[in-house]
């Protein structure tokens, strides 16, 4: 069942929580909104599954119109970032309630929870309270719940977000598995990037109440469309500088860019990334700056080294390949330079 | 409100209602219905006096409870009475009986509401405590005190009851802030 959502804008009192927001999801497909808090990925989620209703715009499942359906009616599954099971219940009857409201007969929903059970592997569990269970296996109650009445698409917000970090990257593992297995269309919330990223087909970026960018990981990382989004992603150093005639000056560095053709300088922000700078002992004719070593942290699978350029006034992250470090001999101290191999420029818009 | 108005005052107030000169005194009379110095009369004020105490109870708890479990009641297809009696009442179940246990104290002893509003018919708009003060005003010692005897159990019967139900009701809720304080944890 796909999802449709077209030119939807939501208000709470003054806050514009959504802009005129339009979004495609193809049926099948696990698609994550990534965004800051405040960024109105919770609320277009609630406005999806019928817990919120928009302002202006439309909801479509497949082609019919669900903008004013009750949630009753448009049988989402939803999960919730506390969880939210029934504290009184058992596991089984949490799991069971979506088909016990539904009126079905007994034993079809006892054959049904025994096949969530096996899915979300809690056998055994049955007649557990909510609270003798952890976090991870709540969570999986929670998605066994939501999945017991067969929903057309499947909702989580921010359904990782309370767990430690080493259940959380287990769980994603899991719900990535699991999609692959049951293919139901599934939209879920999250500011973790790297959650999205890992688990996702396609993420959509937003941020303040509108879309910045919708891709697959891949051309998300690759082609960031815009400084919020590169930015948002994050391990990157900014530089503001300015483009003029096919070059743009950073500083001392002058690079080539030949989007900008024009002879009229205009300021623009450069983005590195902290693994596409190189660190050399000497100048080699590429364009690059003269910096001071501040601090190395060798205890990751890269060795992050933090670098201060003294003409520019910058900090700069700097991540150097273990061989690469070996070779280079690194001291806090040092003065090396560093070189750009890939810059992302983003010209700004002519405000007077 | 309600817990700081005198009874007597409620009693009046009914009475400026529901009496015969009161606002919907000719409509009652109209469709021939009794309120005051009738059965409903005494129904209305006991409500007025004790909907606090239940409210009292209620209010906190439930916001302690918050609405979570009732929003993903909903997401799953109930309706609203299937909401209610199947989450809200079950999460709230020790608590209610506590406020009703508490309801049925203060309506046992409940006396200036319904004094203003009975009209002393006897063997017909008659509580407990009306009947001892009349039994007690003709001088009929024995009767009074056998009434208030029965009264007097009846609170100590109340009372156990209260205390059972507040340690059952204290530890669920130590129960649910525990639930949440590990909510966090794998």
């Amino acid at each position: 069942m796909s999802i449709s959502v077209k030119n939807v804008t939501k208000r709470f009192g003054s806050f514009l929580a959504l802009d005129n927001v339009s979004l495609e999801v193809p049926a099948g497909e696990l698609l994550a909104l990534l965004g800051p808090s405040g960024s109105g990925k919770t609320t277009l989620l609630r406005i999806v599954s019928g817990l919120e209703v928009p302002d202006a715009g439309a909801v479509f499942y497949q082609d019919e119109d669900v903008t004013d359906a009750a949630v009753r009616e448009r049988n989402v599954g939803f999960v919730f970032q506390h969880y939210a099971l029934f504290r009184h219940m058992t596991v089984f009857d949490n799991i069971g309630f979506g088909l016990r409201v539904r009126g079905r007969p007994k034993a079809k929903i006892r054959e049904r929870v025994r096949e969530l059970l096996h899915l979300v592997q809690l056998e055994g569990l049955e007649q557990s309270l909510p609270a003798q269970l952890s976090g991870g296996q709540r969570q999986r109650v929670a998605l066994a719940r939501a999945l017991a009445a067969e929903p057309k698409v499947l909702l989580l917000d921010e359904p990782f977000g309370a767990l430690d970090a080493k259940v959380r990257q287990e769980l994603r593992t899991w719900l990535r598995r699991l999609h692959d297995e049951i293919h139901v269309t599934s939209v879920f919330v999250t500011h973790d990037q790297e959650e999205a990223f890992e688990v996702a087909d396609r993420v959509v970026i937003m941020n303040k109440g509108r879309i910045e960018q919708i891709g697959s990981p891949g051309e998300i990382f690759e082609h960031p469309a815009n400084p919020f989004v590169m930015d948002f992603l994050g391990n990157v150093n900014v530089f503001h500088g300015s483009v003029q005639a096919g070059r743009a000056h950073l500083g001392s560095m002058e690079v080539s860019y030949p989007e900008y053709p024009h002879d009229e300088s205009r300021a623009a922000t450069a983005f590195i990334r902290s693994h596409e700078l190189e660190i050399l002992r000497a100048k080699n004719g590429r364009p690059s700056l003269e910096v001071k070593v501040t601090h190395v942290n060798p205890a990751r699978p890269v060795v992050k080294v933090r670098v201060y350029s003294e003409a520019f006034g910058v900090v700069l992250n700097v991540d150097v390949p273990w061989d690469r470090y070996a070779e280079l001999r690194l001291q806090v101290g040092d003065t090396v330079y560093v070189a750009p191999r890939q810059v992302r420029l983003f010209v700004q818009e002519y405000t007077i | 409100m309600p817990f700081t108005v005198s009874p007597v005052v409620v009693g009046l107030f009914l009475l400026l209602l529901f009496g015969m000169q009161g606002i919907f005194g000719p409509w009652l009379r109209a469709h021939d219905l009794k309120v005051v110095f009738a059965y409903p009369g005494l129904v209305l004020a006991t409500i007025f006096v004790t909907f606090p105490v239940i409210a009292r109870e209620l209010i906190p708890l439930m916001e302690a409870l918050g609405s979570e479990e009732e929003i993903a009641a909903v997401s799953l297809g109930a309706r609203g009475w299937q909401l209610f009696r199947l989450v809200t009442v079950p999460n709230i179940k020790w608590g209610l009986l506590y406020g009703v246990i508490l309801c049925n104290a203060r309506a046992m002893g409940e006396f200036g509401a319904v004094y203003v509003v009975s009209g002393h018919i006897a063997g017909q708009t008659d509580t407990m405590p009306l009947r001892v003060e009349k039994l007690f005003q003709e001088y009929n010692m024995p009767g009074a005190f056998a009434l208030a005897s029965v009264l007097a159990l009846l609170a100590l019967l109340t009372l156990l009851l209260k205390t059972t139900l507040e340690w059952k009701t204290r530890r669920e809720l130590a129960e649910n802030a525990r639930m949440l304080a590990t909510g966090g944890e794998a």
